[in-house]
């Protein structure tokens, strides 16, 4: 996270020339050889259509340029100065990716660690679990933040570096609401815990729908700092005085729906400020995307990934989806973040997105099974459908990460010379 | 207000024809590259019809233009289905003779404008993919036309999801010629085939016509009427076709690596054939009263405007040598039917089939015009009138 610089004037000029050529529409191409492929027909074909990119898209990748507008208040007020304190710790040989990994990795184990506990999110968890789930967010905020730094420190910046970055939020933002759903517990609130993942997945994606228009991330003064540490706060007064203290009635209603409705009317503000850059600031061709796209069509990927999960929830008759709330959200938060990843992946290479992801086979056959009267056992279904759309989450990440690493002659989580033999 | 509301719709609607119908130009200058080419081993062919049809060539004016020929045999086609399904709606019921007769007839008249519009076009030196693609288009509707005929003749709507079957093997069989010609780049007939085909059911229409369409429930063996035995047979042939445009398709690839000629994957144009005959599988199968088996024609057609336009997209792919995609607006039709049902049947099912027919048939019928507007557009001709445009310059 960065402050732009201005630009000089000679810069400028130049800038506008390029820009007339970087916004042209550009449709996907064709394939070609590449040695991430593994060999065998089919599996080609599918990781082809689903996981890598063409060798014009990596060439657009390897031209794009980080560029972020942050007006943060906390950012501001102290946060970099700690973080600038805090990237000089760091050794000289740690790259940038293996701390945003790690900071992954302390989210998700805090979470599964609340998730032992709150398996319906209405169960109280021992202090300690919130204490340490505050804790481990404040960690991967500070990991998030201070791997750029890293980069920059160690001149290993790279479009793969903001390609995990980014990715990796959109994988921990289910894991950032689990939290607060626990601490509120949000399971004794009808549909509670299934409308605020709804609510963090939209307004994720939503930010970086607005990015795949402008070009540039924009944050806003109460962002995702502000957020970050409204949920530790929140974590850490449910540690001191018990998940009790959001059901204290204030004006006849409990302090979590307060809570509730001043975040949904946070969320509403923050979305109509990025639908409004969506519709109005597009730098392509007659105020299109980055691509040359329109600007619209990235809601169809956020409806594919919302409307059969409403669907599926709303059409079920048991409690089937209350009482596994968890891999629920779990789920959906998958897919969601692999659409995400898409259009992350499409700002970055400024390429078009494609509507279907063999990702949402997932969500389809819960729903066919609703669909036939429920033949298969709906808590089996879920578990399977869970491992299946991790799975192909892992592996779309996986393969991706794997082919910018081959194409840019880069590893991953070293840093070291650039890969022996390999050539642009 | 109201022109505020207007110029919103508007823009709804070029983003939708956007989306869903233009080309780019890329795919309009391979388009405008691609040539004609086909294989045609067709015995009938052989035998006598190429004779006809050229006897029949030299009948025609030369003012006129060869879509015209085609559009006017796949209106007639049309008509005479129609006339045919008001008196056979849920195909049990039996026509009169002479309804039979004019089906078959104009069937007759369907493939000889089919087959003559080429000749015609070759005649004028008006030869161009449009012609192509707009008779490979007629050919797609007609196909649910021509299978109706069959329906109603045979009364299949007796036979539990005997329309159904008939439907889908006949869109699958079409599908797979074209998939085979996105991938080898050439049109192969068989000695068995399209001419064959529609003789053969032009034979069954006068069957009918001569003996009545209960000649079909005569007894023949083991209990199995002669409608059986007929309906299988065809099956049979069917298999053995499609068994071999699979296997043309897997091994004639001629793009890099045995792909298509777009150099895109041999085996993605599966998704939208199964995009296409999954839903409507499903939909017949969920019902829960008899409402899509006393409307089989509306449910056919609405299957057939589906399978059209998938078929469509296919053919336009194959000659601007570009990639499909997989989702298409017209798939709100059959989703809507099977919300509908997933949801426990919150509206009269009668109703929204009519609905989604006549949203499929519009989203059919957008599509083929905006393809063609912009293709005459890029070519600088008309669709229906002989001759360059006077007014624009290439």
């Amino acid at each position: 996270m960065v402050t732009t610089r201005s630009r000089s004037k000679n810069n400028r000029a130049a800038d506008k020339d390029r820009s007339k050529e970087r916004y042209a529409y550009r449709p996907r191409s064709t394939f070609e050889e590449s040695d991430a492929l593994v060999g065998f027909k089919t599996i080609d074909h599918y990781l082809q259509y689903d996981c890598l990119l063409t060798r014009e898209e990596l060439h657009r990748l390897d031209e794009h340029v980080y560029s972020a507008v942050d007006t943060s208040w906390l950012d501001e007020l102290c946060m970099k100065k700690f973080w600038e304190a805090v990237v000089l710790y760091y050794p000289l040989w740690v790259a940038p990716n293996l701390l945003t990994l790690i900071g992954l990795i302390v989210n998700l184990t805090t979470v599964l660690v609340l998730s032992f506990y709150c398996p319906t999110a209405t169960e109280t968890a021992p202090a300690w679990a919130y204490f340490l789930a505050a804790f481990g967010l404040f960690v991967y905020q500070t990991l998030d933040a201070t791997d750029g730094k890293q980069a920059r420190r160690i001149g290993a910046s790279s479009p793969l570096g903001e390609l995990f970055d980014h990715g990796c939020d959109s994988a921990s933002q289910v894991f950032v609401t689990l939290n607060v759903c626990y601490a509120l517990q949000l399971g004794s609130v009808r549909c509670g815990v299934f409308i605020a993942c709804l609510i963090s997945v939209s307004l994720f994606y939503t930010a970086h729908w607005s990015t795949y228009c402008t070009g540039q991330l924009r944050f806003a003064r109460f962002d995702v700092t502000e957020a970050q540490w409204s949920i530790i706060s929140m974590l850490l007064c449910t540690s001191l005085f018990g998940p009790k203290l959001w059901s204290v009635g204030i004006f006849g209603y409990a302090l979590k729906h307060l809570l509730l409705a001043c975040v949904g009317l946070g969320t509403i503000y923050q979305a109509l400020g990025y639908l409004s850059v969506i519709f109005t600031d597009g730098v392509g061709k007659n105020g299109s995307t980055v691509a040359g796209t329109s600007v619209l069509f990235p809601a169809c990927p956020l409806l594919a990934v919302i409307v059969p999960y409403c669907m599926i929830y709303s059409k079920s008759a048991s409690g089937v989806y209350d009482d596994l709330i968890v891999i629920f959200v779990l789920q959906f938060g998958a897919v969601a973040a692999k659409a995400t990843n898409r259009l992350i992946v499409a700002h970055m290479s400024r390429s078009e997105l494609s509507l279907w992801d063999w990702i949402y086979m997932g969500p389809i056959a819960l729903m066919i099974n609703q669909y036939y009267d429920i033949k298969i056992n709906e808590p089996t279904l879920l578990k399977y459908t869970t491992v299946y759309v991790y799975a192909s989450l892992l592996v779309y990440c996986l393969f991706i990460t794997r082919q910018i690493c081959d194409h840019m002659g880069i590893y991953c989580f070293k840093v070291t010379a650039p890969r022996a033999g390999s050539s642009k | 207000m109201t022109c505020r509301i207007s110029a919103k719709a508007c823009g709804i609607g070029q983003k939708y024809i956007e989306a869903d119908c233009l080309l780019s130009d890329q795919e309009l200058k391979r388009l405008k590259e691609h040539k004609y080419s086909a294989v045609d081993n067709s015995w009938l062919d052989e035998l006598c019809m190429k004779r006809w049809w050229e006897f029949v060539i030299t009948l025609c004016p030369m003012w006129i233009a060869p879509n015209l020929i085609t559009w006017i045999g796949l209106v007639i086609n049309l008509i005479t289905v129609l006339v045919l399904s008001s008196f056979s709606y849920s195909a049990t019921e039996s026509a009169p003779s002479w309804a039979y007769l004019q089906a078959a007839l104009g069937l007759f008249f369907y493939q000889t404008l089919d087959a003559i519009d080429g000749k015609q076009a070759r005649r004028t030196g008006s030869s161009s993919p449009l012609g192509e693609l707009f008779d490979h288009g007629c050919d797609s509707m007609t196909q649910v036309f021509v299978t109706l005929n069959i329906c109603y003749a045979m009364s299949l709507g007796t036979v539990p999801y005997g329309v159904l079957i008939v439907s889908v093997i006949s869109v699958v069989m079409f599908y797979c010629a074209h998939w085979s010609t996105y991938c080898t780049g050439q049109l192969r007939f068989s000695k068995f085939d399209v001419t064959e085909a529609q003789m053969s059911v032009i034979s069954v229409l006068l069957f009918t016509a001569i003996f009545g369409n209960g000649v079909w429930e005569t007894p023949i063996a083991f209990g199995y009427t002669l409608k059986y035995f007929v309906v299988g047979s065809s099956f049979l042939v069917s298999l053995y076709q499609i068994h071999g445009y699979v296997h043309v398709i897997f091994s004639g690839g001629v793009g890099k690596n045995g792909s298509t000629i777009a150099g895109t994957s041999v085996l993605f144009p599966l998704f939208p054939l199964l995009m296409v005959v999954i839903p409507f599988i499903m939909i017949y199968n969920k019902t829960e009263s008899t409402v899509f088996d006393d409307h089989i024609t509306l449910f056919s057609l609405c299957f057939g405007a589906v399978g059209a336009k998938a078929t469509n997209r296919l053919v336009i792919a194959h000659m601007s040598k570009s990639e499909l995609r997989l989702w298409d607006w017209i798939y709100v039709g059959p989703l809507a039917l099977m919300l509908n049902q997933y949801y426990d049947f919150v509206f009269d099912e009668y109703v929204l089939l009519w609905i989604a027919t006549i949203y499929c048939y519009t989203s059919l019928f957008i599509y083929c015009t905006v393809v063609c507007r912009q293709f005459c557009d890029f070519l600088n001709i008309y669709i229906f009138v002989l001759g360059p445009r006077k007014s624009k310059s290439n």
